[in-house]
């Protein structure tokens, strides 16, 4: 896993796991940000034991946050039950935090997140993203507003985007609330 | 003639200043056509796998501009609207210059062209400014909403697609202008005047402006809380007005 500044020319930072993480210029934040990105290659065997893709439908979302929170009985109905309601609260606050964290600290915000890049760890309910994940300068106030809107509202498309049947239509619109109260600025 | 002969260098330097940066970009000079009325200087070409067109900014905070462009776009298409698709945003050496990358489109028309030339520009007027009040609905402003930065996509019939937001705004992030929805409103009425769009006869042109313009505005507007969208609508049409009596005015002196 590693992290890459694009080269000078570029704006944008690209995560990719083909390039040296550039020790010098670790900073916190970015290593937060290096501790969420699973390699670039995407899910090894290693990490099909430990994360879920996050489903997008209710029923198989509910069993994985089950078994990722460690529960061993007890599937919930569609669309969403209480708990995991709680627990797609608590994941996506998670995200929200960190990346306005990673805004606030290194002045960069992910362009093009969507809800398919986001993986759900087993055992505490943690998440990881997968990458190549771009990044933009906000170095600007007014920049980084209208950032964190773009990526509020791609993230949010994402999440209705995929839904092709009734039912999974069901489980975005119970699960988007969720997720915007997530990405709004408190 | 030393006008285009200006324009030629600055389109060549720039594509200079472009090629300095490196990278795996080819110049694909058979897309040029359509780009020549771009204030920009757009040019084309085959970035990696991409075909791209590569939109220069110069001057201050080309950077900024860029990536605020680039961000505009996003937002647009995220929102629903038809857009350009931002690919990425290049920066020379001393941040001077910066290019904004977007994925190609071919065959894309202007609406400018659509006015001047297609028998239905009644019904893709209208239908433009029902995009603008769907944009303004969303909270976001367009900041250059003249005719021409809006454009028909091949084989998308249902929708016109907003370009050049470079100015854009939002009510979360802010705008350029005060009153934006209205400087939007007033930009596409006096970019339809300039057209000549509506005709010659004042109150023939106020009808038509009145019918394809301002009353779909004004009821998707009130309909979905755009501010102001009644008032607005009534500005707008003043300004059309005052706009197309200057220039056939200034014609008829002339």
């Amino acid at each position: 896993m590693t992290l890459i500044k694009g080269a000078e020319s570029e704006l944008l930072l690209q995560l990719e796991d083909n390039v040296p993480y550039p020790k010098v210029s670790t900073t916190p934040s970015y290593q937060r940000l290096r501790d969420l990105l699973l390699p670039q290659a995407g899910v090894s065997r290693d990490d099909t034991r430990r994360h879920y893709v996050l489903p997008k439908n209710s029923t198989t979302l509910v069993t994985v946050l089950n078994e990722a929170s460690g529960a061993t009985t007890g599937v919930e109905h569609p669309p969403l039950g209480r708990r995991a309601t709680e627990l797609m609260g608590i994941l996506f606050s998670n995200l929200g935090i960190a990346l306005r964290g990673i805004r606030d600290e290194s002045r960069v915000v992910p362009v093009g997140l969507t809800y398919d890049k986001v993986l759900v760890r087993k055992e505490d309910v943690s998440f990881k993203l997968l990458p190549p994940l771009e990044l933009i300068d906000v170095t600007e106030d007014s920049t980084a507003s209208l950032a964190w809107q773009a990526l509020r509202t791609t993230f949010m498309k994402s999440i209705q985007g995929g839904a092709t049947t009734d039912y999974q239509r069901a489980f975005a619109s119970a699960i988007k609330p969720i997720v915007e109260e997530s990405f709004y600025e408190r | 003639m030393s006008v285009s002969k200006n324009t030629a260098t600055t389109a060549s330097n720039r594509r200079e200043a472009f090629a300095q940066l490196g990278g795996p970009f080819s110049h694909l000079p058979g897309l040029e056509l359509g780009a020549t009325n771009s204030a920009h200087e757009v040019f084309f070409g085959r970035y990696g796998k991409e075909v791209v067109a590569v939109k220069p900014y110069v001057g201050d905070n080309a950077p900024g501009r860029a990536r605020h462009e680039q961000l505009m776009l996003q937002l647009i298409r995220a929102a629903g609207f038809l857009s350009l698709q931002p690919v990425k945003v290049l920066v020379g050496k001393g941040e001077r210059d910066a290019f904004l990358l977007t994925k190609y489109v071919p065959n894309l028309t202007s609406m400018a062209a659509v006015v001047q030339s297609r028998g239905d520009a009644g019904k893709l007027v209208h239908k433009t400014a029902k995009t603008i009040a769907e944009l303004h609905r969303e909270g976001i402003s367009h900041g250059d909403a003249q005719i021409k930065n809006f454009a028909l996509f091949p084989q998308v019939t249902d929708r016109i697609a907003v370009i050049d937001p470079e100015k854009g705004g939002t009510d979360e992030g802010g705008h350029y202008k005060g009153s934006p929805y209205l400087h939007d409103l007033e930009s596409y009425v006096q970019s339809l005047a300039y057209s000549g769009y509506g005709g010659p006869n004042p109150n023939q042109a106020g009808d038509t402006i009145l019918q394809d313009v301002i009353e779909p505005y004004v009821e998707i507007g009130e309909a979905s809380g755009v501010p102001d969208a009644h008032s607005n609508g009534e500005q707008a049409l003043f300004t059309f007005l005052d706009k197309h009596n200057a220039i056939h005015t200034k014609h008829k002196v002339a």
